[in-house]
């Protein structure tokens, strides 16, 4: 779900995992040579364990969120509140949504191209060839190989020998949580291109505009993000080679603030 | 044996026009037919050492690196952090077979440690 624009008042990080994706978004906006080991070493954790909990793979503790929250200079306040929210068992959907945004935010991958190298990893026919990948993107080498530095530099991509490369970003649910609004904008113009080609590989794309009660939002927000956890489950019990690369976009959110009291 | 510098690299924001540059002023031979794209620079000479230009973007920051041949990518990456170095790429194998990890000396600049696929320990 891509639920950008946000009517909810929920407080922008009332998760721990998205405090950390947004400090080290920030150090890397500051430094563009910032890496995820830099920011371990400051908050005192191996590095690998710090990307798992960066990438929803493991769960915080109370003494690890304890201790970098000190790190950070949270108050103990705040540091208590975390400490609770971590042990619920269920996050909202708004909720869910300001942990992908802070989630772009950490990754500072604004570009489209970032993920799907990622993801062509995955396929069978991957050919670690920065060439080959800007082909098949329609991306130009010179942007190809900043990603690459980027991913790599960023510990989401393991060139681990000459021909094989690893998407080391998430299970399938983050993989699904992973795309930014510009990211989105640009994909739209990929599709105009690839949905409909003649031969082409199955595609679905399609919108509507529609007046509903809040309660019914509600419900259509549900029902989204069940499909949602299926498309994960799926992707995740998917076996056998890939041959395709596919952008799932999935977006229900008001588009009339109407909270204003301005006559 | 030692640890020689075996390559230098240019980071540039626009490297096409840098290679154009250098192509002109020393007659600089490029060539970017390899796995990586990457702009390979041949000074025409035996003597010194060749190179190859990197992409930064519009926002980057140009500079120059140089590249040390090393027989254990891995171990030079965490002795270099040990002695108060950071780790900026961890070690990646290239298409190519090469070997590369880009770290940060105590100045802060960043220095490829590179081991060929031809380099036996």
């Amino acid at each position: 779900m891509k639920a950008h624009v946000l009517t909810d008042a929920a407080p922008p990080s009332d998760r721990f995992r998205r405090v950390l994706q947004e400090e080290l978004a920030r150090r890397c906006a500051r430094n563009p040579r910032y890496s995820l080991r830099a920011f371990a070493r400051y908050l005192s954790i191996d590095h690998s364990t710090l990307s798992q909990l960066l990438r929803g793979r493991r769960r915080f503790t109370s003494r690890t969120i304890e201790r970098v929250g000190k790190r950070l200079s949270l108050s103990p306040d705040m540091i208590t509140q975390f400490v609770d929210r971590e042990r619920e068992p269920t996050e909202s959907w708004t909720s869910r949504e300001l942990r992908q945004l802070s989630r772009d935010a950490a990754l500072s991958l604004a570009e489209w191209h970032h993920h799907a190298i990622l993801e062509l990893t995955r396929l069978a026919s991957f050919k670690p060839d920065v060439r080959w990948i800007s082909r098949v993107l329609d991306v130009p080498v010179d942007d190809v190989n900043m990603a690459i530095t980027r991913l790599a530099r960023l510990g989401l991509l393991d060139m681990r020998s000459r021909t094989t490369w690893v998407d080391a970003a998430g299970n399938a649910e983050a993989r699904i949580d992973t795309l930014s609004v510009r990211a989105i904008s640009a994909l739209a113009g990929r599709a105009r291109t690839l949905v409909g080609m003649q031969g082409g590989p199955p595609a679905h794309y399609s919108a509507t505009t529609v007046a509903v009660k809040t309660t019914t939002g509600r419900r259509i927000a549900e029902r989204v993000e069940q499909f949602r956890r299926e498309i994960a489950e799926l992707l995740e019990r998917e076996g056998g080679d890939r041959d395709q690369v596919y952008c799932l976009e999935l977006a229900f959110f008001p588009v009339a603030d109407l909270t204003t009291t301005e006559s | 044996m030692g640890q020689p510098v075996m390559q230098w690299q240019i980071l540039a924001r626009d490297p096409d026009k840098l290679t154009a540059f250098y192509g002109k002023l020393f007659g600089w031979r490029v060539n970017a037919d390899n796995p990586m794209g990457y702009r390979m620079v041949d000074t025409g000479s035996e003597r010194g050492i060749n190179g190859g230009v990197w992409p930064i973007g519009s926002e980057g920051h140009p500079l120059v690196q140089l590249f040390v041949e090393v027989t254990d990518v891995a171990a030079c990456v965490a002795q270099a952090e040990q002695l108060g170095g950071q780790v900026l790429i961890p070690p990646q194998v290239l298409p190519d077979g090469d070997e590369l990890a880009i770290v940060l000396d105590t100045e802060g600049l960043s220095l490829g440690l590179m081991k060929p696929r031809s380099v036996t320990v």
